[in-house]
């Protein structure tokens, strides 16, 4: 499978996975900014408009994009290195086999219905344990460069759709390809965060219907199907167009 | 959020996670603990996420949080609930002062002024409201000084209508502003710096390709420094030129074609061409220039706003002399035990204590006390004022004398020292008529610019593509109307500053066109011509020595505020007389009366008027005689004199030397008037006149010509000043905030009008030149880069130079001979 096309599966992914992110990471920066520990003075000096929010939102997510892209770096870094020490063409395939895997998993335990990435996060939260001191010391968010440290940091979140991404960008091979898969992957989730993060409460409410989000979790467990059919080897898009042909051909056929 | 049934997976499963709201799965058991219960949550990411918000003490998050989480429609709520604290009474008279009519007026500090453009926004919004009488936006000091019907609209809805622009605004407050100030300042000096550091290692890629021959550069190399000056571009692009997109922007917006508009289409084009050519292989890159260019841009904004900001320290250091503590006294007059409080914090009514050489902390009355205060900063009074209990001190004045109690009586805005620092303001948004249409001028030529770089660009891709964009770019950026747009505010700004040196301090912009060609000048004598404090000129004594005569009338005179009180009782002190006791003092239509050992004195004034002639008074500028009578009988005659202003005489001599008719115009009997015009050398003058006769003359002056130049008492001759084509009142102290002048003499001295014209002539003749090359230079340039013989790099250097000789021209004003 080519780079350009696991890369375009990730944009998905991110699209789709956001709405579970949304609760989680969306409107937080805009509202810890506001939260202050020591009371209100009784003469505010300052009126904060509606879209003094903005800048420190895109910071902040544009910080955590850049730590996903980092760690898919890493990922593909470390799959590069694997492959060169002479793990080959089956390690490359059981990588891919693994990552198609894991996203089918991702798929249901977006949909709600079970928890398979649970240990995997929990794992992740002892990661998180480290990093999180570093980030009580940015709160509260006050400024765009805060915000974007906040946001490098907040990637580092125990998430079980990052490490399902992780694995599939491990499968670019390379450094700059897994990164590219991290990147594209935080990009298909900033629509979402982005606009529904700080939008009206109603917005982020329909996220949270178990019906939307059964549809996201299936929508991702079809990817993972379609990467299961597309073993390497065959030319993404010109195996998808043969299969539907196959498929037309089939029907139509006296 | 009930805790109560833990039971597993049945209530698991129908709780909401205490962070993101989604239903927590079945068996999943993640917790947080908040406000002494156990919270649930859904997975390990929230359970993260709730643990660092609580344990960065912001469980406020949690506690004030109505909904998951706040949308803008309720942050726009939540602040026009905040701005509406500025209502409330308490609140609304430190900010808000009331003029002489039903108006109301405040000084705004303005956040997110981006651009002239901006501030005609701002300023067009705050108009538009209902019962809005004045407002004026100072695009130098990000300040708004408005003015409108009391009880007609609320300071909330000011504040609010101007947020609606997109512009921060709240009541001026001295230090938020420098905080403020010193931040943008910071950001402006990052921004030249990344400018000016890519601007050297783009040069430093391109030189080489410039220099080498045909042929000896491999393209692979000549790739990678191009790649080099793309991403060391980038930075300049993202941050150091988003002010000038920003105000291009917003110029826009404001439906103007602000002279920012082609400088950053100059600067986009020439990016996105540059980086089209990069990636697709072929034709000329120009990152060099782009970065010099917005190297260049910066500089000159630069230059220009420090020379600004300096002129505006000066002009503000009177703000600042307010101190910042203040002792008041709680239980006065039982005791004397004092609190120390803050300045802001002092209300009318409170009593205040101010130490010996300690500054008042507010206007007030002096109750307790005997001293003498330094009011050279607010008054111009070079000599301290002496102050007796019921005098007025005035915040910002010094003490010098003993300890003295006072009881505040104005705060806030109604100060004297917001007067003046609102006066200042006011001469540092004085703006020329010129001005105006130089502004639309500029505008129009930015639009023409655009036009003629579109047409250029259509013609040379039909006679030879390969030039084109280069041209465009050079036409867009060569011609620049910013020189033109500069020219004016910056002369002002510096002759403002310079006169204000000298002390004049300039409010209305109709000055300095009027100044420089006036005709004739129109004075008014008492109070102007003359420091409206009297002083003894002779003691007549028969039986008594002068000096006990002094002694009787100055003890009579004790506690009295009249000047002719003033001028005795100085009198006596000076020469360090024991004033005798005086019981049963009472006030008469014509002086004071009084029982002395025993027998009673009066003294009474000499009325000169009714009488018609001087019964052996010296010949002097005014003249008063005070009677002291003993039982009725004349016992001693004290002779009081006017004093007229030290330089009086040779401002008149100076202005007469010019070619300026001078004209004194007074109220007062022919007598005083004839000596006073005599001793001062004024030919044209006329005594007896009322306000309506003064303005009829000036009248009768301008309809043969003349320009006139008033000089009154700003609050008296409000009617003359205005009918003049320049006012300028003498500034009398506590009279501020209602005065109209165009122009107000801070220091009791008339010399400064002198250096005002000629500092106005000056200023003149360099908006000429300023005006002349900024025509030239874009006349000229304008078909030389249309014919494509200016380089994009000499259209940026070109432009920055043309407005840096503006600048530095003006800046001239500010110091030099005259």
């Amino acid at each position: 499978m080519t780079v350009g096309a696991v890369t375009l599966a990730a944009f998905v992914t991110g699209l789709v996975g956001s709405v579970h992110c949304v609760g989680m990471c969306g409107g937080i920066v805009a509202s810890l900014a506001w939260q202050r520990g020591a009371p209100t003075p009784s003469i505010p000096i300052r009126a904060i408009t509606a879209t003094s929010g903005i800048a420190r939102q895109m910071a902040f997510n544009g910080g955590r994009i850049v730590t996903y892209a980092a760690l898919g770096a890493l990922a593909g870094g470390v799959s590069a290195a694997g492959i060169a020490i002479g793990g080959g063409y089956i390690l490359r395939e059981s990588l891919y086999l693994a990552a198609q895997l894991l996203m089918i998993l991702l798929g249901v335990h977006l949909s709600g219905l079970l928890q398979p990435l649970a240990a995997l996060e929990r794992g992740g939260a002892r990661l998180w344990k480290k990093v999180q001191p570093l980030a009580a010391q940015l709160l509260p968010v006050e400024s765009p460069p805060r915000a974007f440290a906040l946001g490098t940091l907040w990637g580092c979140l125990p998430c079980g759709m990052i490490y399902s991404m992780l694995l599939t960008a491990m499968t670019a091979g390379s450094p700059a390809g897994g990164a590219a898969v991290m990147l594209a992957f935080g990009l298909g989730t900033m629509p979402a965060l982005l606009l529904l993060g700080s939008a009206a409460e109603s917005g982020a409410a329909i996220l949270r219907k178990p019906a939307v989000r059964m549809a996201a979790g299936a929508l991702i467990i079809c990817l993972g199907l379609f990467g299961l059919m597309r073993m390497p080897g065959h030319d993404s898009w010109s195996a998808l167009v043969s299969l539907c042909r196959d498929m037309a051909v089939f029907r139509m056929a006296p | 959020m009930n805790s109560v049934a833990m039971d597993g997976a049945i209530a698991a499963a129908a709780e909401p996670c205490f962070h993101c709201g989604i239903a927590v799965p079945a068996g999943v058991r993640f917790e947080v603990l908040f406000d002494g219960r156990s919270r649930h949550l859904c997975c390990a990411g929230c359970a993260a996420v709730a643990t660092t918000i609580l344990e960065a003490g912001l469980a406020g998050y949690y506690r004030d949080r109505t909904a998951f989480p706040e949308g803008p429609a309720q942050t726009v709520a939540d602040s026009l609930r905040l701005l509406q604290r500025y209502d409330l009474a308490g609140v609304r008279e430190r900010y808000v002062a009331d003029d002489d009519q039903d108006g109301a007026v405040a000084l705004l500090s303005l956040e997110g002024l981006n651009c002239a453009a901006c501030a005609w926004l701002v300023e067009r919004r705050l108009l538009s409201l209902d019962g809005m009488r004045e407002a004026s936006v100072n695009y130098a000091t990000h300040r708004a000084q408005v003015r409108w019907q009391r009880d007609a609209i609320p300071l909330s809805d000011i504040l609010s209508a101007i947020a609606q622009v997109g512009v921060q605004a709240y009541p001026a407050d001295a230090a938020l502003e420098d905080q403020y100030r010193s931040a943008s300042r910071k950001r402006a000096l990052w921004e030249l710096f990344v400018a000016a550091f890519a601007m050297m290692q783009v040069m430093m890629y391109t030189v080489p390709l410039y220099l080498a021959d045909p042929g000896e550069v491999t393209p692979d190399l000549k790739q990678l420094m191009q790649w080099a000056g793309f991403i060391l571009t980038l930075p300049v692009l993202v941050f150091s030129a988003r002010p000038i997109f920003r105000n291009a922007w917003h110029s826009i917006a404001a439906r103007s074609f602000g002279m920012d508009v082609p400088v950053s289409l100059a600067i986009l084009l020439g990016f996105g061409a540059s980086t089209v050519a990069l990636l697709g292989g072929g034709g000329e890159v120009y990152f060099d220039s782009i970065t010099m260019f917005v190297l260049l841009l910066l500089t000159a904004r630069f230059v220009d706003s420090e020379l600004r900001r300096r002129r505006q320290r000066s002009l503000e250091s009177l703000a600042r002399s307010l101190p910042a503590a203040a002792e008041r006294l709680t239980n006065y007059p039982e005791d004397t035990c004092a609190e120390d409080v803050a300045s802001a914090a002092l209300q009318p009514g409170d009593m205040v204590r101010i130490a010996t050489g300690a500054t008042v902390p507010a206007d007030g009355v002096l109750i307790d006390g005997v001293g003498q205060c330094d009011e050279s900063l607010l008054s111009g009074e070079s000599l301290p004022v002496p102050k007796r209990r019921g005098d007025g001190v005035i915040g910002g004045s010094i003490n010098l004398g003993s300890p003295l109690i006072a009881r505040v009586t104005r705060v806030g805005a109604s100060s004297v020292m917001a007067g003046i620092v609102r006066a200042s303001e006011a001469a540092l948004a004085a703006r020329p008529k010129l001005e105006g249409k130089a502004n639309t001028f500029a505008a129009q030529l930015s639009f023409a610019t655009v036009l003629l770089a579109a047409l250029a660009c259509g013609a040379w891709l039909w006679a030879d593509p390969s030039r084109a964009l280069g041209i465009t770019v050079a036409i867009l950026a060569i011609t620049c109307p910013c020189a033109l747009a500069l020219a004016i505010p910056a002369t002002t700004a510096a002759a403002a500053a310079r006169m204000a040196k000298a002390g004049l301090i300039v409010q209305r912009g109709r000055l300095f066109d009027a100044l420089p060609q006036v005709t004739d000048v129109a004075l008014d004598k008492t109070g102007t011509l003359t420091s409206g404090n009297m002083a003894l000129a002779g003691i007549e004594a028969g039986t008594l020595s002068a000096d006990q005569a002094l002694a009787i009338a100055a003890a009579l005179e004790i506690g009295s505020h009249h000047p002719i009180a003033r001028a005795l009782l100085s009198e006596a002190e000076r020469r360090g007389l024991t004033l005798p006791k005086a019981t049963q003092l009472s006030i008469q239509p014509d002086g004071v009366a009084g029982n002395i050992a025993g027998g009673p004195w009066t003294l009474g004034r000499q009325p000169v008027a009714s009488t018609g002639q001087e019964e052996g008074l010296p010949r002097g500028a005014a003249n008063t005689a005070v009677l002291l009578c003993r039982n009725g009988a004349p016992v001693a005659k004290f002779l009081l004199q006017d004093e007229l202003r030290p330089d009086a005489a040779d401002s008149v001599a100076a202005l007469l030397r010019r070619g300026i008719g001078v004209h004194l115009l007074s109220g007062d009997a022919p007598a005083p008037v004839r000596d006073c015009a005599g001793q001062i050398g004024i030919t044209h003058w006329q005594a007896g006149m009322s306000p309506e006769d003064k303005c009829r003359y000036v009248q009768a002056l301008q309809a043969n010509g003349g320009r006139v130049l008033a000089i009154g008492d700003g609050v008296n001759d409000g009617p003359l000043l205005a009918q003049a084509n320049v006012g300028i009142a003498i500034h009398g102290g506590a009279d501020l905030a209602r005065t109209r002048a165009d122009a107000i003499l801070a220091g009791g001295r008339l010399w400064p009008v002198l250096e005002a014209i000629q500092i106005a002539a000056r200023a003149r003749r360099t908006i000429q030149q300023n005006l002349a090359w900024a025509f030239a230079y874009n006349l000229v340039c304008l078909p030389l880069a249309a014919a494509g013989m200016v380089t994009p790099q000499f259209a940026a250097i070109g432009m920055s130079a043309s407005s840096l000789l503006v600048i530095a021209n003006a800046a001239r004003l500010s110091s030099g001979p005259r």
